[in-house]
């Protein structure tokens, strides 16, 4: 109630005061009134009743202070000081809250980024009884340690597993639809009927997967995006391919899918999708085409191993009489995935929290070090305050009001920065071809996360300062006796901190230099193309206008794109270089060989030379060539080790081919990967599917892409057209993730050099501010001024040196690692650490200039003068 | 800083003698002084200084409510009156003032 009433005052502040003086003068009117009864004259009485009154503005004042909340009033007046002091020195401030705002960034961004991947669980139920059910090839250096699972496969394990009370399957797959009007690719889901029931994932609206009529769900967001959450969904139809599907129902809010980066919009029972879409038949009854993921849910009592075991069992006895392509080397194994991922999500957390809160310390001793030599040089200033009264108390709490103040500005402007990141960060991705939805969001534990860090780091940059700041020692304080200092001697902890910085600023650049070069490496392999023809790529996806897959004839699409101006050549085919996938696998027989598996693909007549693969013997395909095939160097080589193959016949899938030519070992996934052999067959001119067209053009082909991409709708409106893009492109896109690196590894050594120039900065100024009077004497005694610079500069030298030597002792061994392994790589590696070096001594000498430069601005008359 | 505003009175009988005086009936601030004063036999005269902050501190605590009104002489003034909660606080003031007061004479009569 008390409490009330003062928020009330403080509300009515205003009001209150002029009702009190109106009262207040009312009153010596009524005593003015009597005193002119009892027989006084006006003047008489006014004078009279004034000075029985006595002092309004006192009384005012105290009842005033009657109702204040008076730490709220001494808080405001904390802040509004603060704030002068601020505006007094501007460049301390901009200096703390930089060196802050490098903490916040990445601690707000990365923390926000696990707080949504590794924090926020999968709404699943009980997540311990969910496990995933794959097999282990348990040979030494097998390829794939671990595979996923077919649908025959699932369908087998699904009946004879007893340790599970059901098992789930699910397999990612793009599709087309068509909302509002207008075509989109979407991440699906193809999943076994009992899916939602497995997960335990709730359905609201709806059902999961009712049986009277094909029907999927969607992912809430989908909901939300596209429908605005409106509530009469149920039953409306989505064609996906044309067909038509019922929305059955919503899943739980949070539930993208098992997988939270790869997130699905969709989830289409997998037998209808079988009935509806009979293409895709052949392809998931191949029991070596393992693409799904399946889920257990465990029976009571029921450890992971023991579905291990009998998965092992059904390998052993079941799977494999059945399976055509025998793999005896598969074992079972299942483990709570989801669980354990959780519990992995919390400790990966934890540690990315400790090393933010490393970083954060860092940052505060920088800022610490910085207010520090502030408070010496404010010495005079709070010695008065001392001498008027002020509490010590009362200035460690301005002293703290003044670092909140600067933690709160740093955390704003983390904050903003942050999230400009978070929304730059889908944009860095290489464009995929079909769109993830990932909100990045900054929520609830993402604030709290903000907040107490503001606090925190506000206390430990603040305290320090605080205390030191405010000892009591008026006599010392008002003369400034340079013989006592609130700074004593160094402190120790501050060095070893900026020599840590230095060499974690040196191992970063240094790392990011290697990266760079690695990148360069790779640059040197051939890719198997010529990057840098002019020449235009652009895949199409032919639907019909309601996303109905169709057969598409591409010769009138070459000759549509051929009238285009300027364009040179045009072709077709299915297999791109670098395009990130391998394609597909045939089976290759040759006499007095046993059969086995290599990479097939297709190209249209003359696709491979216009994108500039050179063939090494023979020639590119041509209309006629129904029965002739291309293989790469590396198969021509295992067929016959002159190389010499053209006109040989082969045997691929069955059918008999001749090799017609001979091209050079081009990449297929990316650059990394080891070539294999190939074996490319004739794209027939009318087929199904996607298809990707090149022009070759003169002179710039990035102007053509969009002319491209055009053409190609324009022939089959409805289509969907992916990737359009020009063959350097192509390439480049092909090292985003040494790039990214480099850029990461580039940005984390400016952050820390950033964060070590500050530090010295704080360290250096703080010296200067400590010896100021003893320069002065010395100057005045006849120094030089580059002597005294010295003494400045000294202590950075040697902490930015102590810094390289042991950034150096990590680095150095590091570089031998990778020499050793990595031939024609020491020239590099001297290149990197040599320009790191120079980059932390720059940065360093930097740092340490503005406050060696006053000493040529000390005065020795005026600072001897002021004693 | 305001924590002594009446120098003359032992803390807290100000508030008690403006409570007492509210008991009669409402008051406006210079009535209240003229009657302390007038019954005391003019030995307490209440400087204004102190009236007014005590005036806020029983306003704050809700033992009073003000309302404008008019005076005898037909000026405008602010009339105080007593809530029930002053009447409480003035109750448990006085008891523990007696036995101050009750103490003291047995301090001072003792031989």
């Amino acid at each position: 109630m008390k409490l009330w009433n003062r928020l009330h005052h403080l509300v009515r502040r205003r009001s209150m005061e002029r009702e009190l003086k109106e009262e207040m003068s009312a009153h010596s009117a009524l005593a003015e009134d009597r005193l002119r009864r009892d027989g006084m004259n006006s003047e008489q009485a006014h004078s009279a009743a004034s000075r029985a009154f006595g002092n309004t503005t006192l009384a005012l004042e105290d009842s005033r202070n009657a109702w204040a909340i008076r730490w709220l009033d001494e808080l405001l007046q904390d802040c509004r000081f603060a704030l002068r002091k601020m505006r007094r020195a501007p460049g301390t401030v901009v200096l703390a809250v930089l060196s802050l705002v490098v903490a916040f960034v990445p601690s707000v961004t990365l923390f926000s980024a696990m707080d949504r991947i590794l924090l926020t669980p999968i709404p699943v139920s009980a997540p311990d009884e969910i496990v995933r059910v794959m097999f282990r090839d348990a040979r030494p250096n097998a390829d794939h340690p671990f595979e996923l699972v077919s649908y025959p496969e699932f369908r087998d394990l699904r009946r004879s597993l007893s340790s599970v009370s059901g098992l789930a399957y699910q397999q990612q797959q793009g599709v087309i639809t068509a909302l509002n009007g207008q075509r989109e690719l979407l991440w699906a889901q193809l999943v076994s009927d009992n899916y939602f029931d497995v997960l335990g994932v709730t359905i609201q609206p709806g059902i999961a997967f009712s049986q009277d009529r094909p029907n999927l769900i969607i992912s809430h967001g989908l909901w939300m995006r596209e429908f605005g959450g409106r509530s009469d969904i149920l039953g409306q139809i989505l064609p996906i391919f044309g067909q038509r599907f019922a929305i059955g129902g919503v899943a739980a809010p949070d539930f993208v899918g098992t997988d939270k980066l790869l997130t699905a919009d969709l989830w289409i029972p997998v037998e209808t999708w079988l009935q509806l879409e009979p293409q895709y038949r052949t392809m998931m009854e191949r029991r070596d085409d393992r693409e799904g993921i399946i889920w257990g849910r465990l029976r009571a009592g029921v450890q992971p191993e023991q579905v291990s075991a009998e998965v092992n069992g059904v390998v052993k006895g079941e799977l494999s009489p059945n399976s055509p392509v025998l793999d005896r080397n598969l074992t079972g194994f299942a483990y709570a995935e989801l669980a354990e991922r959780e519990r992995g999500g919390k400790v990966i957390t934890a540690i990315g929290v400790f090393i933010l809160a490393v970083l954060l310390a860092v940052a505060c001793a920088n800022v610490a070090g910085i207010l520090l030599a502030q408070a010496e040089e404010r010495r005079q200033e709070t010695a008065i305050r001392q001498a008027l009264g002020a509490t010590r108390a009362r200035l460690i709490r301005a002293s703290l009001v003044e670092s909140i103040m600067l933690s709160l500005f740093a955390a704003a402007i983390g904050l903003a920065c942050a999230r400009t990141l978070m929304n730059l960060l889908p944009g860095l991705l290489p464009a995929l071809p079909i769109p993830i939805h990932f909100e990045f969001s900054i929520g609830p534990d993402v604030w709290l996360y903000v907040i107490s860090l503001v606090c925190v780091s506000a206390l430990f940059f603040g305290l320090i300062p605080a205390w030191r700041g405010s000892r009591p020692d008026l006599l010392t304080g008002l003369r400034r006796d340079f013989a006592v200092s609130i700074l004593h001697a160094h402190i120790p902890i501050r060095s070893i901190l900026i020599v840590a910085q230095v060499a974690a600023a040196e191992v970063l650049l240094f790392s990011a230099g290697l990266i760079f070069s690695s990148l360069s490496t790779l640059r040197q392999v051939d890719p198997g193309f010529d990057p840098s023809r002019p020449v235009a790529i652009a895949t199409l996806v032919p639907t019909t206008e309601e996303g109905v897959p169709i057969q598409i004839d591409c010769e009138p699409i070459l000759e549509r794109l051929a009238r285009i101006v300027g364009v040179r050549r045009v072709a077709y085919g299915w297999s791109v270089p670098l395009s990130g996938s391998i394609g597909y696998t045939v089976r290759l027989e040759t006499p007095g060989q046993e059969p086995r598996e290599i990479l097939g693909g297709r190209a249209g007549p003359a696709f491979f030379s216009t994108l500039g693969v050179p063939f090494l013997a023979g020639r590119d395909l041509q209309d006629s060539d129904r029965q002739a095939v291309l293989v790469n160097a590396t198969l021509a080589r295992q067929l016959d080790p002159s190389g010499r193959v053209i006109g040989r016949e082969i045997r691929l899938d069955g059918a008999i081919r001749q090799i017609v030519g001979v091209f050079h070992d081009a990449a297929s996934g990316s650059v990394r990967d080891p070539v294999r052999p190939r074996a490319i067959s004739l794209q027939p001119s009318r087929s199904a599917g996607e298809i990707t067209f090149a022009i070759e053009v003169p002179g710039d082909p990035a102007a053509y892409v969009a002319l491209l991409s055009s053409g190609l709708v324009a022939a089959h409106p409805g289509s969907t057209v992916m990737n359009s893009k020009t063959l350097r492109q192509l390439y480049e896109d092909s090292f985003f993730a040494e790039r990214t690196a480099t850029k990461a590894f580039y940005g984390l050594g400016l952050l820390s050099l950033l964060l070590t120039a500050t530090g010295l900065y704080g360290i250096s100024t703080a010296l200067f501010a400590r010896r100021s009077k003893e320069f002065a004497i010395r100057l005045a005694l006849g120094a030089a001024p580059y002597q005294i610079m010295g003494l400045v500069l000294r202590g950075a030298v040697i902490l930015t040196a102590g810094g390289l030597v042991l950034g150096l002792a990590i680095a150095i061994p590091i570089a031998d690692l990778i020499t050793s392994k990595v031939s024609g790589f020491s020239a590099w590696s001297m290149t990197a650490l040599g320009l790191s070096c120079a980059i932390v001594i720059t940065a360093a000498m930097a740092a340490a200039a503005h406050p060696v430069h006053r000493v040529l601005r000390i005065q020795p008359n005026d600072v001897l003068r002021s004693e | 800083m305001g924590k002594n505003n009446t120098p003359d009175f032992l803390p807290g009988t100000l508030e008690m003698l403006i409570l007492r005086t509210l008991s009669f009936g409402p008051q406006h601030g210079y009535g209240i002084a003229q009657h302390i004063q007038q019954v005391s036999r003019d030995a307490l005269k209440i400087g204004e200084g102190s009236l007014y902050p005590a005036l806020q501190r029983l306003l704050l605590n809700d033992y009073v409510v003000a309302e404008w009104g008019a005076s005898e002489n037909n000026r405008r003034a602010r009339f105080y009156r007593i809530t029930a909660a002053g009447r409480r606080q003035l109750a448990q003031e006085k008891r523990s003032f007696d036995s101050l007061i009750a103490a003291i004479a047995r301090v001072m009569e003792a031989t």
